[in-house]
């Protein structure tokens, strides 16, 4: 009678992470939330298209690639990751089950016959994906429309010289980002009641990242991240400067970061039962 | 896989912090329809949660089939909730929601909507399988959830008072999808606050109060037991005499005893809807002036009252 296939196969396992994460990624581009993350990451990209307004001045004339590579440099480390990759992850991934609690949905998940490690590795790479997807767009159009000042000279920077390259490479610590911080945030969700207060606590602790003693950057995910830039942002007098591992290891540890985050969090979810404020 | 199915709660309590969900049930729920009935806070809900795992049991366990219930995997594919909650992910239509579960379920798109539209066009909701959930009524609502609730076809279904918000009508059609589960031998639950609703219906009643179990058994013994019990009322008026001398002529008065401080009367009944009738008359025509009318039983005799009430719904 009923009308589903055996339990506990590995392909079947796939085919539920993959439908977890379909769902929940429409769910991440729906609500009010989105406008603000839009907002957000596209500020970056406007400001940059206005300054095309302006009559032609001395800076789009002697625009160089080498130049705007610097420029784009400082604006990705201390805006899109800092700010943007940040504040998004941040949204999308701080409580993973925070939404579906307030909305009394969550019974609709628990009561599907899916392991809550699937579960909550769907939503989780859904949040990821998301933020990648929002960060990765800014990311590129800010690229463009800096680049574009190069003006006819564009062209030859990205088919000829390092702008394709570059440009893939900043996606890619986009990418990274979004997967990083949104472990970081969903880590911090499961041991911290008030959301509001870690997101700004971590603020905090990564934006004094140039301050830290080398020991200390270890635990930040901005050392990482700007250790695998195209181009190192400048640092100022007082920082402290330590060496980054090389990016294969970031890499990596990245990777067993996000997975150990994972698996604490669907022990949780395996514990996990409703309940929603007495109706 | 056992051919004949059950559920099977040992010693199991559930405690909310130092408030009672359900304390030290134990029963054995086979197929057929089977009716969970108490009022408001009896522990329906409480129960029912239990037995689908959303929350876990204080103290003592449940099986579905044999099979325990941290088994996900295994058990949700035998098993189908319908819950009390009115909730629903923002922005769904009926389809999506009832297909999104299904492919959760490990099914494809595909195969997802061809379930998803059988259960819309069984509850018929069909029609109204595009229509946002936002923009449905109650009963419609009502009827989404139960389409969700049995779209994977399980073997075990958990309604959670199902008929809730239906017109007549439509209560007649989801009392007759009902019957026709419990007549493929799936097991039925079914939870509600009025015992009229169900008693018919039912292969077996489950009177639920204050946490525990009050009564359990066929709807004949459970019905006996409920008629033949009388009601309490205390009367307290002026001239109890006089109100005893008509209680007497009323039909269904078992007893009728004036208490002691001489203020009052305290009538045992099977008709209160009489007696009252009575009172308010005695009041108007012969000036009986009436300082309280007040339900004098136990706990088990106000719980009658409350179920068998037409209404159910006056504490
Ligand atoms: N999440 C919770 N936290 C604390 N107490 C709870 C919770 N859920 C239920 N209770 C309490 O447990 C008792 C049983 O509640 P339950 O919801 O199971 O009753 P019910 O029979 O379903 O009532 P209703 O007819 O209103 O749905 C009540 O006293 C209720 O206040
Ligand atoms: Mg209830």
């Amino acid at each position: 009678m009923t009308a589903l296939p055996g339990p506990g196969r590995w392909r079947l396992r796939l085919r539920q992470l993959l439908a977890v994460t379909r769902l929940e990624l429409r769910r991440c581009f729906r609500g009010r939330r989105l406008i603000g993350l839009t907002l957000l990451n596209l500020a970056p990209v406007a400001i940059l298209l206005l300054a095309y307004l302006i009559p032609e001045d001395e800076l789009t004339r002697e625009a160089t690639p080498a130049g705007l590579s610097q420029i784009y440099a400082v604006m990705f480390a201390t805006w899109m990751l800092r700010v943007s990759v940040f504040f998004t992850s941040a949204a999308l991934s701080i409580q993973l089950f925070r939404t579906e609690v307030l909305e009394k949905t969550l019974h609709y998940y628990l009561l599907a016959p899916v392991r809550r490690e699937v579960m909550v590795a769907g939503k989780f790479l859904a949040a990821s994906l998301a933020s990648s997807i929002i960060c990765g767009v800014s990311a590129a159009g800010a690229y463009l429309a800096l680049f574009g000042w190069l003006g006819r000279g564009m062209g030859r920077f990205f088919l000829a010289g390092p702008g394709s390259a570059h440009l893939l490479a900043y996606l890619g610590v986009t990418v990274l980002g979004c997967f990083g911080y949104g472990a970081v945030f969903a880590l911090l969700g499961l041991v911290w009641r008030n959301p509001t207060l870690s997101v700004l606590a971590l603020f905090g602790w990564e934006s004094v990242l140039f301050l830290l003693p080398p020991v200390l950057k270890a635990v930040t995910v901005q050392f990482y991240l700007e250790s695998l830039l195209p181009h190192r942002p400048p640092v100022g007098p007082l920082a402290i400067l330590a060496e980054p591992p090389p990016p294969l290891a970031t890499i990596a540890g990245m990777a067993v970061f996000v997975l150990a985050v994972l698996a604490l969090a669907g022990w949780r979810a395996r514990r996990m039962e409703i309940s929603y404020s007495t109706d | 896989m056992s051919d004949r199915i059950t559920i099977e709660l040992s010693d199991v309590s559930k405690f909310y912090g130092e408030v009672l969900g359900v304390n030290r049930i134990s029963m054995s729920i086979g197929p057929g329809i089977t009716s969970l009935v108490g009022p408001n806070g009896a522990g329906k809900t409480t129960l029912l949660n239990l037995i689908t795992g959303l929350i876990r049991p204080t103290q003592g366990h449940v099986t579905v089939d044999g099979v325990p219930l941290s088994d996900v995997e295994s058990i949700f594919r035998l098993l189908g909730y319908c819950t009390q909650y009115d909730a629903f992910p923002r922005g769904l239509t009926g389809i999506e929601l009832v297909r999104g579960v299904l492919t959760v379920h490990g099914l494809t798109i595909r195969e997802a909507h061809d379930l998803a539209c059988e259960a819309l066009s069984t509850v018929g909701l069909l029609d109204a399988a595009d229509t946002r959930i936002a923009a449905y009524s109650k009963g419609m609502r009502q009827r989404v959830k139960l389409a969700q609730a049995i779209a994977h076809r399980p073997r075990v279904l958990i309604l959670d008072e199902p008929l809730n918000g239906l017109d007549p009508m439509a209560r007649a059609e989801v009392i007759a999808l009902f019957r026709s589960w419990a007549a493929e031998g799936r097991i039925v639950v079914v939870s509600s606050h009025i015992l009229h609703e169900v008693d018919v219906i039912s292969d077996s009643i489950i009177l639920m109060n204050h946490g525990y179990v009050v009564a359990e058994g066929g709807i004949h013994d459970v019905r006996q037991e409920v008629e033949e019990h009388p009601y309490q009322v205390l009367v307290r008026c002026d001239r109890p005499a006089l109100l005893a001398s008509r209680v007497f002529a009323l039909d269904h008065t078992v007893e009728a005893r004036i208490h002691p401080d001489a203020r009052g009367l305290l009538v045992a009944t099977k008709d209160p809807t009489a007696l009252y009738r009575l009172v308010n008359r005695l009041a108007a025509d012969e000036g009986l002036v009436i300082e309280a009318v007040q339900p004098a039983d136990d706990d088990v005799q106000s719980l009658y009252d409350y179920l068998i009430g037409d209404e159910g719904g006056r504490s």
